[in-house]
C-alpha cells in the first residue's frame, strides 16, 4: 500500500484529488488510515472524467488565471509607496485613476471610488475597464449597504464586452468574488460547488488569488454551518486544512512584494486560525497586516474583516499602532451597518449589527453545532452565560431556534 | 455597536405580575470575569435557588431556566422558554402556569 501523497506524485496529480477519488470509490482496495488514505500500490491512476474540447485539451481549469481588479495594487510594492506609484503614473490616465481608485478603497475612501469608478466607467469601454469599473461600484455599495447600486455594478460586470468564453469565464467569476463579499455561494462556479478545489496556478495574480480564498473560506462556513452539502467534505476540517493552503500563497506574495495581496491573505489567515482556535497563529498574521497597512492607512481592508476577528484586531492594534484603533473603529461602525443590511437584503436575511463580541462567538458556535457545554468549555465562561447570551441573541436578531442563527451572522 | 457596562450597572426594572425586579450588570461567576471574552451581562434572579411566585401562586421562571419534570415542549431543548407552560412576561422573564408548580396559598 502507498499514501495518498505518494499516489499524488506518482500520478502527477494533486493529493486533493486523490483524496477525492478515494472518497468516491474510484480507487479499488483504498482504505481510509486515521485522517488519510492509503492506496494499493498497483493502482492505476482513474481516468479523468472531466469534458474535454473538440482539441483534446481540457476545458475546465480550476481558476481563471487574470482577474483585473487589484491588479493595479500590484505596483504597490513598498509600503508608503503609494504616491510615488500614483506619481509614476502619471502618462497612463486610466492606469493612474483604477491605481488611485484601488488604494482608495483599500483606504476606506468610498466616496472616492464611487467618484472614480463612475469615470472609469463613462470614459472607457474596454473590457477590463468595465469590468474594473464594475467590480469597483460593487464594492462601494457594500459598504454604503445600497442594493440598487449593487444590482447596477453587477449589470455592467454582465456587460463587458466578452470576446469569448474566457473573457466570459471572467465575468463569472468576477461576479462570484462579488457574492463572496457577502457571503452568498449561491452563484459560485460549478467546479468550485462540486468540491474542485485544485491548488491555484502559481502565477495567477494577485486578484485571483484574494477571491480564491476567500471563496474557500465561505464555502467551508457555509459547510460547516450546514447551509450548504458537499459530498465528502466537513466543513471544520476545510476550514483547518486552509492554513495549509494560505500560508505558501502568502510566502508567494511576499517574496512578489505584492503588499496589499499579501494584506488580505494575512487577514484572512488570521480569520480562519481565529476560527480554528489558533489565536497565537491569528496574532502573528495580524500585526503582520497592521505593519503593512500603516504607512499608507490601508485600513479598509482590516476593517472589512474586523468582524470576524471578535475583538482580536482592536486588541493588536493598541499593542502595534495605538494611535489608530478610533480610526479603525469609526471606519468599522460606517462599514458594517451597510454590509450587514446589503448582505440581509441579498440574502433575504436580518444580519445583526448589534451584537457584543461575545455574544457573536457564542451565536457562531451554536450555529457550528456545539452544546452549551461545549461553548462554556470553549470560552472559558459558565454555562449559566451562555445559555443567557444565546436567549439574548435570539431577542436581538428575532430568530427562533439555533438552526436559524447562521442567517444572522 | 454595543456599550460596555460595568458591574453593578442597572439594566432595566422589570415590573411583572406584581413583582418589581431590579435586574443590573454582573457576572454569573468567576469564570466569566476573568475569561477573555469576560463581559458583563444582565443577571436575573435564580428562581430555582429562591422561588417567587405571582400572587395566583405561579413561579416565575427565566426563559433559560432548567426544564423541570413537567416540562412539555421540543424533545431537544432543555429551557422553560420551550415549554408549552411558559408564558413569556417581559425581557427574558416568565412564569410557569402549569398546575403542578403552583404554589399552594
Amino acid at each position: 500500500m502507498i499514501t495518498a501523497k505518494q499516489a499524488a506524485e506518482k500520478w502527477g496529480i494533486t493529493v486533493r484529488r486523490v483524496q477525492d477519488y478515494c472518497k468516491s470509490g474510484r480507487i479499488a482496495g483504498a482504505e481510509r488510515f486515521g485522517s488519510s488514505w492509503v492506496i494499493p500500490k498497483d493502482s492505476p491512476r482513474p481516468a479523468d472524467m472531466r469534458k474535454k474540447s473538440p482539441s483534446n485539451k481540457l476545458t475546465v481549469e480550476p481558476l481563471i488565471r487574470k482577474t483585473p481588479f487589484l491588479d493595479m495594487t500590484d505596483l504597490y510594492t513598498i509600503p508608503g509607496s503609494a504616491e510615488e506609484v500614483a506619481l509614476s503614473l502619471s502618462e497612463h490616465a486610466e492606469a493612474k485613476l483604477l491605481f488611485e481608485s484601488e488604494i482608495a478603497y483599500s483606504r476606506g475612501e468610498i466616496d472616492k471610488v464611487y467618484q472614480n469608478a463612475n469615470i472609469i466607467l463613462n470614459t472607457h469601454s474596454g473590457f477590463y475597464a468595465v469590468l474594473s469599473g464594475g467590480m469597483l461600484l460593487g464594492l462601494c455599495a457594500m459598504w454604503r449597504g445600497d442594493i440598487e447600486l449593487w444590482n447596477k455594478a453587477r449589470r455592467h460586470i454582465c456587460e463587458a464586452p466578452a470576446k469569448d468564453d474566457n473573457y466570459r469565464d471572467i465575468i463569472s467569476l468576477s461576479l462570484a468574488a462579488l457574492d463572496s463579499s457577502v457571503y452568498d455561494i449561491s452563484n459560485f462556479p460549478e467546479w468550485f460547488k462540486m468540491g474542485d478545489f485544485e491548488a491555484l496556478h502559481p502565477d495567477a495574480l494577485s486578484a485571483a488569488k484574494v477571491f480564491y480564498i476567500n471563496y474557500l473560506y465561505v464555502a467551508g462556513l457555509a459547510i460547516a454551518t450546514k447551509q450548504y452539502e458537499l459530498n465528502g467534505v466537513e466543513g471544520l476540517t476545510l476550514l483547518r486544512l486552509l492554513p495549509n493552503t494560505i500560508e505558501p500563497m502568502i510566502s508567494d506574495v511576499r517574496a512578489a512584494k505584492t503588499v496589499i495581496c499579501e494584506i488580505y491573505l494575512r487577514i484572512m489567515c488570521a480569520i480562519v486560525y481565529h476560527n480554528i482556535g489558533e489565536n497565537n497563529r491569528a496574532v502573528y498574521h495580524i500585526d503582520k497586516a497592521i505593519r503593512l497597512a500603516v504607512p499608507d492607512r490601508l485600513f479598509g481592508i482590516l476593517v472589512e474583516h474586523r468582524k470576524y476577528l471578535d475583538n482580536l484586531l482592536d486588541e493588536r492594534f493598541k499593542a502595534v499602532a495605538p494611535e489608530y484603533l478610533e480610526k479603525v473603529q469609526s471606519l468599522y461602525a460606517k462599514f458594517s451597518v451597510g454590509w450587514s443590511s446589503l448582505s440581509g437584503n441579498i440574502r433575504n436575511k436580518k444580519i445583526s449589527t448589534n451584537l457584543t463580541f461575545r455574544e457573536r462567538e457564542v451565536a457562531k458556535l451554536a450555529a457550528f453545532g456545539m452544546s452549551n457545554t461545549e461553548i462554556s468549555q470553549s470560552l472559558h465562561i459558565s454555562l449559566a452565560a451562555v445559555k443567557q447570551t444565546i436567549r439574548i441573541v435570539f431577542q436581538k436578531s428575532g430568530v427562533n431556534n439555533r438552526d436559524e442563527l447562521i442567517t444572522i451572522l | 455597536m454595543s456599550t460596555i457596562h460595568k458591574e453593578g450597572d442597572l439594566y432595566k426594572v422589570i415590573n411583572l405580575f406584581g413583582n418589581t425586579f431590579e435586574v443590573r450588570y454582573g457576572y454569573y461567576d468567576e469564570e466569566d470575569r476573568t475569561s477573555k471574552f469576560s463581559e458583563a451581562i444582565p443577571i436575573y434572579p435564580d428562581f430555582l435557588k429562591s422561588p417567587i411566585f405571582t400572587p395566583e401562586g405561579y413561579p416565575f421562571v427565566t426563559q433559560m431556566q432548567d426544564i423541570c419534570r413537567y416540562y412539555e415542549g421540543e424533545e431537544n431543548s432543555e429551557e422553560c422558554f420551550s415549554c408549552k407552560h411558559y408564558r413569556q412576561g417581559e425581557d427574558l422573564l416568565g412564569v410557569c402556569i402549569y398546575d403542578g408548580n403552583k404554589k399552594s396559598l
